[in-house]
């Protein structure tokens, strides 16, 4: 009977050809079942990704056809890209290129994205706290809340002129020529950027938490025992049984960072794009731009590729990383 | 047990089912509240096409632009078919369309031999739209209206209508409005519908500040309070425009003591002239491609024009509102239309958008604005004129029939589209670029508007075309107009080194064009 029901372990063709009746049928009916996904995998995930990378090297416009040989161009978008100063220009003190300011957020949002929830997951984990269940509702609450429809409420808590927190701001004294722009401003866009992410940090904190509540209580008897004090404890032993979860959180921080993109698109496209001054032209935004609002088929699919690959680099280099500070409890040293 | 599996197999199916039918519901954020792109993410609207979209005017109902697929009728065995492509510019909202198809039966009326065929797209995705129509070689053969920013999206894809224009009598238009649409692509268009330039001006603040009106005519001196007579100049519009730019206390920006930052009034906006290229053509008509055709330039009385809205909005004397305050709820966004603002310069379908622009601020009482001549540069006007028009698309199989039907649009069909009755008010509140019907629309306008007496002024506008027009054509057209609507954002947004980021905004130019080569 076990033979009978048993599935390959390999597709191989000899695999196949060797399992009996019931077992091929077994499999037929599975790849039956699963054929759907792989339809729906191969028409609208791997055929597309396909199609942008033989895009990337040809001169193709929404407008041309995909299947004329002469729209062949070889390396040219690449060379182009590399030579784009919309997308390299450091320009700390003009209008950046697109992966810079994409890079100039970061440095902002990835620490901000990760010590934030650190905090608050610390804070709703002090069996001192009264009422946790509420806080930890509370704090989680506005990340179901649907993201477009976060942004335009805190498009109107920011405006310069209306919104709460310079009204506020106004009502404490500050000037009204010293309020900050928000996101009409320059020098105020990332921070009211990083101040909207604040809201959707829920998920992040709930992971947290949840590694801070598996770190054994043993852990920090033995601690206090030692003589460890509360930050000591949290270096020590908190830091480093959640650092899993910590990274986990890094990598998608960092991979969300490139692939920002909704909040530039919803709250400072309207008026002009990357507004204000470009300093909201973000990676992501600027390959969208390329491709599907100037038609730049060939150019926007390099982009696309091009961030493939710094994502990947990026990836690979943290995870490089990780064997310094992420301690795995189960994993043999 | 199997009846149980059976029942749970149905409910499942079942939402499934109902989930597939649901609407869709936005993704939740990640750690960092940063979101992936959708790949199908819809489009954000075009500049470009938005610089042609224009508002309605006050004798046309609200802009609502159509969502719902338009139905288009079919072709009659027998008949010549024409397809006639609405979304690029104006034209799409739900006042509009019913007229559209009634001049379309009109002209299938009219004739025998052509079927024009109404085919109706949302704004938000025209482009797309056309681009894949003409990519499966299936393009639509007039389409239109849409402005210059809008068809240079698609440059190349135009018929050269020389051929078919010379056989009609183009006498019916201004002269300078026909060798406008004589580009590189070849005669491209005929004048359609046209919107001059002007300066609009709020008299109340005039008036109360003790300053003379900006001249009504052409050439005409401007008085200044002291009896002086002095050439209507930008420069001169810029001293006016900081006696009437006034703070909280009542100080106008050159006194002593002016608090520019509280600031009540302001002198002059460039309201929805709102891209670099608008600003520059006004001291003088340019383009930011060289002769060339590659390489990126800045004309110098670009710099200066550029330098002079800088000036205006980060100077010492500040009379243009920046940013902040354009966009700021309590002028509505609008700062002319919410009676703090003395001069907008913009193109004439900004009256749709002056109706709180009257003695008490209420739209029921009289208008409190009027029309001024163009400011010179150097001694010379540089007007600019938004237009639309149609374009056939040059892979059109039916050329004549197309021009036949497009000719049409653009005598017979401007009564019901641009002109109106009062039964049947215009859907384009346009300005006729055909000379003998521009009577009937000024007469419309002038019930609007009792108390406006300029309108000459406005009609006097059409003698000064941007040529070449602001909008006309750069290598990499969406993207080269982009940069410079950034740029004009960066210029009233925050106070820059302006030389600098000129020199920013060529090199990106330069990098656009060459993506282009």
């Amino acid at each position: 009977m076990e033979n009978l029901i048993r599935l390959p372990k390999t597709g191989s063709p000899e695999t196949i050809r060797n399992m009996g009746p019931l077992a091929r049928r077994e499999f037929r009916n599975g790849l039956l079942f699963i054929s759907p996904w792989i339809i729906g995998f191969l028409v609208f995930t791997l055929f597309p990704m396909l199609a942008t990378l033989v895009f990337s090297f040809m001169n193709l416009r929404l407008t041309d056809n995909p299947l004329d040989p002469s729209k062949f161009v070889g390396l040219h978008n690449y060379a182009a890209l590399l030579k784009d100063a919309q997308v390299w220009n450091i320009r700390p003190d003009s209008t950046p290129g697109s992966l810079w300011v994409t890079i100039r957020y970061g440095l902002i949002a990835i620490p901000v994205g990760i010590l934030l929830p650190m905090g608050i997951a610390l804070l709703v984990n002090n069996p001192a706290l009264k009422g946790q269940n509420f806080f930890r509702s509370m704090f989680y609450m506005p990340y179901i809340v649907p993201f477009v429809a976060s942004i335009f409420l805190w498009a109107g808590v920011l405006n310069p002129e209306f919104g709460w927190v310079n009204m506020t701001l106004l009502a404490l004294g500050v000037p009204r020529s010293d309020l900050p722009g928000w996101i009409n401003d320059i020098n105020w866009v990332y921070p009211a950027y990083v101040l909207l992410g604040i809201w959707g940090i829920g998920n992040a904190m709930l992971t947290m938490l949840a590694g801070m509540q598996a770190v054994p209580t043993d852990l920090y008897d033995a601690a206090k025992v030692d003589g460890a004090g509360s930050f000591a404890r949290f270096a020590y032993v908190t830091f480093p049984m959640i650092s899993p979860v910590v990274f986990y959180n890094l990598i998608l921080s960092v991979v969300a960072l490139f692939q920002y993109f909704l909040v530039p698109l919803a709250l400072n496209t309207g008026n002009a794009a990357g507004f204000p001054g470009g300093a909201t032209m973000f990676y992501n935004l600027y390959l969208y731009r390329t491709f599907f609002v100037f038609q730049n088929m060939s150019y926007g699919s390099t982009l696309a590729w091009a961030l493939f690959i710094i994502i990947l680099i990026v990836t690979v280099a943290l995870f490089a990383t990780a064997r310094y500070w992420v301690y795995y409890a189960g994993e043999r040293q | 047990m199997k009846r149980l599996t059976i029942v749970l197999s149905l409910l499942i199916g079942l939402s499934m089912l109902l989930g597939a039918c649901a609407p869709a519901t936005a993704t939740p954020a990640p750690a960092t509240a940063a979101t992936q792109a959708p790949a199908a993410a819809a489009t954000d609207t075009p500049a470009v096409a938005a610089a042609t979209n224009t508002p309605a005017g006050p004798t046309a109902a609200p802009a609502t632009p159509t969502t719902t697929p338009f139905p288009v009728a079919s072709c009659q065995a027998g008949k010549t078919c024409v397809r006639w492509y609405v979304g690029l510019g104006t034209g799409t909202n739900e006042v509009q369309i019913p007229v559209e198809q009634e001049v379309v039966n009109d002209f299938n009326t009219s004739q025998d031999k052509i079927q024009l065929i109404l085919e109706i797209v949302p704004n938000a995705s025209a482009i797309d739209t056309l681009s894949t129509e003409i990519a499966s070689g299936n393009g639509p053969d007039i389409i239109g209206p849409v402005g210059w920013a809008g068809s240079n999206a698609f440059h190349g894809q135009w018929l050269d209508l020389k051929p078919y224009i010379s056989k009609v009598d183009t006498s019916i238009y201004n002269p300078a409005l026909v060798k406008w649409y004589e580009t590189s692509e070849g005669d491209v268009g005929l004048p359609f519908a046209v919107y001059p330039s002007a300066l609009f001006y709020n008299k109340a603040i005039f008036d109360s500040a003790g300053y003379n009106y900006p001249p009504a005519k052409y050439g005409d001196k401007y008085k200044m309070p002291d009896g002086t007579m002095v050439d209507w100049s930008w420069d001169t519009l810029a001293k006016v425009a900081q006696a009437l730019t006034t703070d909280k206390n009542g100080k106008n920006a050159t006194e002593a003591g002016f608090d520019k930052n509280n600031i009540v009034n302001y002198g002059f906006t460039w309201g929805f002239e709102n891209h670099v290229n608008y600003v520059g053509s006004f001291w003088q008509s340019g383009s930011l491609v060289a002769a060339d055709s590659k390489t990126a330039q800045i004309p110098d009385a670009w710099k200066a024009a550029w330098q002079w809205t800088y000036n205006g909005v980060w100077g010492d004397q500040p009379f243009i509102p920046n940013n902040n305050y354009e966009q700021s709820l309590n002028n509505g966004g609008n700062p002319f239309d919410g009676n703090h603002v003395a001069m907008i310069d913009n193109p004439v379908w900004y009256t749709c958008c002056m109706t709180h622009v009257t003695t008490d601020g209420s739209d029921k009482s009289p208008a409190d604005w009027d029309i001024g001549a163009m400011p010179t540069y150097n001694g010379k006007v540089g007007g600019r004129i938004d237009a639309d028009t149609f374009r056939i698309w040059k892979g059109t199989k039916n050329p004549q029939a197309a021009f036949d039907a497009m000719y049409y649009l653009e005598t017979t069909g401007v009564q019901k589209l641009i002109i109106g009755s009062a039964a049947e008010p215009a859907p384009y509140g346009a300005f006729p670029a055909r000379t003998a019907d521009q009577a009937a629309w000024l007469a419309a306008k002038k019930v609007a508007f009792p108390a406006v007496q300029n309108w000459d002024t406005l009609v006097a506008g059409l003698n000064y075309p941007d040529s070449p027009s602001a909008e006309s054509y750069m290598p990499n057209f969406s993207e080269a107009w982009a940069r410079g609507k950034t740029f004009y954002s960066l210029i009233i947004t925050s106070p820059i080194d302006l030389a600098k980021e000129e020199q920013t905004f060529q090199t990106d130019l330069q990098a656009i064009f060459n993506k282009a080569q």
